[in-house]
């Protein structure tokens, strides 16, 4: 898949090459070239270009990873879309070379800032106060669980007696360990899942403000890697990655028994698990607060056509777009005016037991600190999650996989 | 020829000299594509591998050649090193007797419909290697897919097979070999039926069976053939790339189990952004690749004087 997909990238970045010679024009029409991962709702695209005549969207979009890397090749050779989309998890390396974009404060960006959740916010905006990319949508977290099967275990269903045992992810494993003795089967996808969960709580994470690296010491950091650990040596995970068919098998034949969700994951679950509906219900996260994912509108400095741009962008972000954009997709809004909106707050799952989504991740997105970003953040949360997958695994055991992520860790840093 | 040098000789220095030019100047092309694609990236890559080099702020200052004692202390180099030369041997040894025992069972005159088992044999080949990789990831599951299901019949523990570097080798092997015997099968075949009749028969008369005929008049007949797969299964054995990638992730899996040369290489050049450790590792490759070549050469020698 991902070769696939790199080589569609290459393919694309040289297409995108020889069409952007062709596309200068001037006398009112223009072309915007969009690169993204995530669709870009027809809708959207369609209505604005009725709204602007003579502006054209012209969307790529690609796999998650191979998107960036093409961005990011392109953007090393002076070129690049009129706007990019790039995720949070790869924002850092974007964030690290800021004279390749546009600062949207030339544009008036300074003056949205109070639309949207502040963390969310931040994460766009460099040490300098350049505004390098509006946020679109949050990811925010809590717990799904199989109800029949944690009646089967003796636990309570409702969700607010699983809630109040989930308070903290210390009542969540001990939750995790009765049902696991009760059934003998497991209670999370993996260890990983806990470990990315806690550790985006936090408000540092792999570097402090100045942005020097303490992924070594960070105090919150090593908790989510002990939690983390915990499950494993609790026996409560299955071992199983995100996205994989052994991951699809498990959710739909009930192997695990709850799953640290992201809002945009509840649309996965169900797809691939359709004969689970009404089985599930929501609790809060331990910690009420958590994040995962979410991206930003970025314009690059070769883009022709900026200001059309960021007049896009701009539109794209705004509450009305998002509201639109929750009610089709799904997709939490970053925009806090919208956190009190009855479409938002008051989202109803039947799928999940009627739980009230829209108010729990609303609330888990809401207080959150948000944490400073590195420019190699993804590079060693790779190594980090590798290393709570070796342990997984039963390959190695918490302290031998610790000191290879911390080597591993700063071996990238070096080079 | 004659005529043509006859007819120019009168004809003054320039001509002379012009003629003198003209055989390189059919052979430029060549060379002009090769300098613009083959040596000048190899120098600029050797060039880069000597610098700290990020991929938007480009050139971050001459490190010599810390880049070099960098990979040499990477245990995921030697990692790769490894998984490396594991995969091309537990691919290529039994894929090349399971290629000859296909050769030999099609070489047979009274085998019927011919054709049709030839193009049978060509069929994984020209599978996509993407379908490849994702159908052998599905049967080659934890505790999902065929295999898990046969182990689970027989009571036998399930085996997870991103787990360990020997299984991610084994399962890896098998989608090379599964791809490729079908092709050195052909080329094989090809060569048998290049071999006299008369050798087959004076064989006979001497009193060989099959397995000996085969050993001491097949074998030896087409020895350049097997050498020629040999080599083709070494260029390509060193490039192993997309198994592993799909079979673990982007990085070779939580340990480096399917990590190779080319993947190592990948993910620090677009999974980590370091194109100069990057380069360092490209050159590290082009020795590694020039010493299986001089190993193929003498190999080729022996093979040819014996």
């Amino acid at each position: 898949m991902r070769v696939r997909s790199a080589v569609a990238a290459v393919v694309a970045a040289v297409v995108l090459g020889l069409t952007a010679c062709s596309s200068g024009g001037s006398s009112g029409s223009v072309t915007l070239d969009y690169w993204g991962f995530a669709p870009l709702p027809q809708y959207l695209v369609d209505r604005y270009q009725k709204d602007h005549p003579g502006v054209t969207i012209r969307a790529k979009i690609g796999d998650y990873d191979a998107s960036h890397q093409t961005l990011l090749t392109a953007l090393a050779s002076g070129g690049g879309p009129d706007i990019a989309q790039v995720a949070i998890d790869y924002v850092g390396e974007y964030r690290a070379s800021p004279q390749s974009f546009h600062d949207l404060r030339e544009y008036g960006a300074g003056s949205l800032e109070s639309q949207f959740v502040p963390w969310r916010w931040k994460g766009g905006v460099v040490s300098d106060g350049s505004i390098l990319g509006l946020p679109t949508d949050v990811g925010g977290m809590a717990i799904a669980y199989r109800t029949d099967l944690f009646a089967q275990a003796g636990l309570p269903t409702d969700p607010a007696q699983v809630s109040a045992l989930t308070k903290t992810w210390g009542g969540y494993i001990d939750l995790g360990k009765r049902y696991v003795a009760a059934t003998g089967k497991k209670f999370v996808d993996s260890g990983k899942a806990v470990f990315r969960a806690e550790s985006n709580q936090a408000d540092v994470k792999y570097v402090d403000a100045s942005g020097k690296p303490v992924y070594d010491s960070n105090p919150k950091l090593r908790q989510a890697w002990d939690d983390g650990m915990a499950v494993i040596a609790a026996g409560l995970s299955f071992n199983v990655a995100t996205y994989t068919p052994q991951w699809n098998a498990a959710v739909a034949n009930g192997d695990v028994a709850t799953l640290v969700v992201p809002a945009w994951m509840l649309s996965q679950i169900q797809k691939q698990a359709p004969a689970t509906e009404g089985k599930w219900n929501i609790a809060t996260l331990p910690g009420v607060v958590g994040n995962d994912g979410g991206s930003f509108m970025m314009i690059p400095k070769g883009a022709k056509h900026a200001k059309e741009a960021y007049d896009f962008i701009s539109w794209l972000v705004a509450p009305e777009q998002q509201l639109e954009v929750f009610t089709t997709e799904q997709s939490f809004p970053s925009a806090t005016k919208l956190y009190t909106d009855p479409a938002v707050i008051g989202l109803k799952s039947s799928f999940f037991g009627n739980a009230p989504v829209g108010q729990i991740y609303v609330d888990s997105v809401k207080g959150l600190a948000g944490y400073p970003i590195g420019a190699k953040d993804r590079v060693i949360e790779n190594k980090f999650e590798s290393g709570v997958g070796r342990v997984d695994q039963g390959i190695q055991d918490p302290v031998a996989s610790w000191a290879q992520v911390m080597a591993e860790s700063s071996a990238e840093l070096s080079r | 020829m004659t005529a043509a040098t006859v007819a120019a000789a009168p004809t003054g220095a320039f001509t002379r000299r012009w003629e003198r030019l003209t055989p390189y100047a059919y052979i430029a092309p060549f060379f002009l594509l090769f300098l613009a694609f083959g040596l000048g990236p190899l120098v600029f890559t050797g060039w880069v591998s000597m610098h700290e080099w990020k991929v938007l702020t480009g050139d971050a200052g001459f490190v010599g050649l810390r880049n070099f004692a960098g990979v040499f202390s990477d245990p995921n180099f030697w990692k790769a090193l490894r998984n490396t030369f594991a995969i091309f041997l537990i691919s290529t040894i039994p894929g090349i007797g399971l290629s000859l025992w296909f050769a030999v069972l099609l070489n047979n005159r009274s085998l019927r419909a011919q054709t049709f088992w030839r193009m049978v044999l060509l069929v994984p080949n020209v599978t996509p290697l993407v379908t490849v990789a994702i159908v052998f990831s599905t049967i080659f599951g934890r505790n999902l897919g065929p295999v898990a299901w046969i182990l689970q019949v027989f009571g036998l523990p399930e085996i997870d097979w991103v787990a360990s570097a020997f299984t991610v080798q084994i399962v890896v092997a098998i989608m090379v070999i599964w791809r490729w015997t079908g092709y050195n099968t052909l080329i094989y075949l090809a060569a048998m039926q290049a071999v006299p009749d008369t050798l087959y028969d004076a064989a006979e008369i001497d009193g060989a069976n099959r397995w000996q005929s085969f050993l001491h008049v097949t074998v030896p007949s087409i020895r350049p053939t097997i050498l020629f797969s040999v080599v083709t299964s070494t260029v390509g054995g060193l490039q192993i790339f997309t198994e592993p990638l799909l079979f673990t992730n982007a990085v070779g899996g939580s340990d480096g189990q399917g990590l190779t040369l080319t993947l190592l290489l990948y993910s620090q050049a677009f999974g980590s952004f370091n194109f100069g450790y990057a380069s360092a590792i490209a050159i590290m490759l082009l020795f590694v690749v020039l010493a299986v070549a001089l190993l193929n050469f003498a190999l080729a020698r022996l093979i040819r004087s014996a």
